[in-house]
């Protein structure tokens, strides 16, 4: 095996999301922006946090878009 | 509408991955659901849901407005008055982890097969499912989730959920007193603003019982009780929902209604069944010798109009796998009778 090969093997093996047995949570697709009127939070507890900040209610939807 | 929702922090949930399913609980068929909640976790209100006849019958604008414009003024209200106002404020402060649709123990066999591992909301109860029945304890009836306020023989108005707009004669709403342009205000001990809050209250009712609501009429609140019989859950066409196929066998096929023009030509009329064949991916329907290019006319003694979901509802719903059903097939000009047999299991 070439040290290139070796080299993206090794990173392959501490880099690839972990199994679903080991991290409970299966890795969140990439959020898919949408435009509008409303601006949008894409993570529900960056949306809860951030309420707390401010102060504000939130409107949580779930819409797949996929 | 982008004005109110500044007073808000709007969150739009892609997957379901990860998310807490002690805290948002929901009718997971749905394609479009929300929550209006404080940072503590509280939920003051529920949008959404549907009833058999369309996904955006409960869905406008103006029931949207006025429901932001509720939460405003819910959300003013000191600590010690929402509380009083929430009796049920969901979990995710039980002490225990909350549970995610990661940890039902079918969800990483149907996730393997898929490549961009997002969890859509009806894969949740479509796991679900897929668990009870590797228990044995799956039943038909379990589909039946989130009932609706048509299941007590009433329907709300759609841009104002809480008033009654038609009661149904015999029903257990009509039994119960229950008048249009009443206002339901509580459904047991739960506030009722919208058509998904009374959802969510008929969700956590027994399969027979009683089911407390207050209604508003003429300035008084009336209490009343409603008896519901064993099968009130069931709505009449549940083609709908995505999680429909575990249940039961189905047709093993895709197809398309005739038009008017397709039907003049083969002697149709409009309110039969009239469904091209357009693709087939079970093997049961290819060995009952049914093509592509086909249209089917009868199935199982059905011959009223049906797109392809209700098709496959009827088996699901009415037949067992290993059952066999006659499926007449209008071919070359000629009507031609096939049996289907369904497989004897479910597939893995």
């Amino acid at each position: 095996m070439s040290r290139t090969a070796l080299l993206a093997a090794a990173m392959l093996a501490t880099t690839a999301a972990p199994s679903l047995a080991q991290s409970e949570t299966l890795e969140k697709p990439a959020a898919q922006k949408v435009e509008g009127l409303i601006s949008w939070v894409y993570d529900y507890e960056q949306g809860r946090q951030l309420a707390k900040r401010t102060g504000k209610p939130m409107f949580v939807v779930f819409r797949c878009e996929r | 509408m982008g004005q109110l929702s500044r007073q808000f922090v709007c969150v739009r949930v892609q997957s379901m991955n990860g998310i807490n399913l002690d805290l948002f609980q929901f009718e997971y068929d749905l394609t479009w659901m929300s929550f209006f909640m404080d940072a503590e976790n509280r939920i003051y209100t529920r949008y959404g849901g549907r009833d058999d006849s369309h996904p955006e019958s409960h869905l406008n604008r103006d029931s949207l407005l006025a429901t932001m414009k509720s939460v405003v003024m819910l959300h003013k209200l000191d600590d010690v008055i929402k509380s009083s106002l929430e009796p049920n404020p969901s979990t995710g402060r039980t002490g225990r982890r909350p549970r995610t649709p990661e940890q039902i123990p079918t969800m990483a066999r149907m996730m393997a097969k898929r490549k961009n591992k997002c969890i859509h909301c009806h894969d949740v109860k479509v796991a679900k499912l897929k668990h009870l029945r590797n228990q044995d304890k799956l039943k038909r009836h379990m589909v039946f989730t989130y009932p609706t306020s048509a299941n007590l023989g009433i329907t709300v108005d759609a841009r104002e959920q809480a008033l009654i707009r038609t009661v149904q004669t015999g029903s257990p709403a009509a039994r119960a007193g229950i008048r249009v342009g009443d206002r339901i205000v509580k459904a047991e001990d739960h506030r009722v603003l919208t058509f998904g809050d009374l959802s969510r209250v008929l969700e956590t009712t027994p399969a027979a019982g009683r089911l407390a609501l207050q209604v508003q009429r003429n300035r008084q609140v009336i209490p009343l009780r409603l008896e519901l019989a064993n099968g009130w859950r069931q709505s009449k066409d549940p083609s709908w929902r995505e999680s429909l196929h575990m249940v039961g066998p189905n047709c093993g096929l895709w197809g398309r209604k005739l038009n008017v023009n397709e039907r003049r030509r083969l002697k149709l009329k409009p309110d039969k069944l009239a469904l091209k064949v357009t693709y087939i991916w079970g093997p049961h329907t290819r060995k009952a010798g049914i093509r592509v290019g086909d249209v089917i006319v009868g199935l199982d003694g059905q011959t009223r109009d049906m797109n392809i979901k209700q098709l496959h509802a009827h088996p699901t719903l009415n037949r067992k796998w290993g059952d066999t059903i006659p499926v007449v097939l209008r071919r070359s000009g000629r009507d031609v009778t096939v049996r289907m047999t369904f497989p004897k299991g479910p597939p893995d």
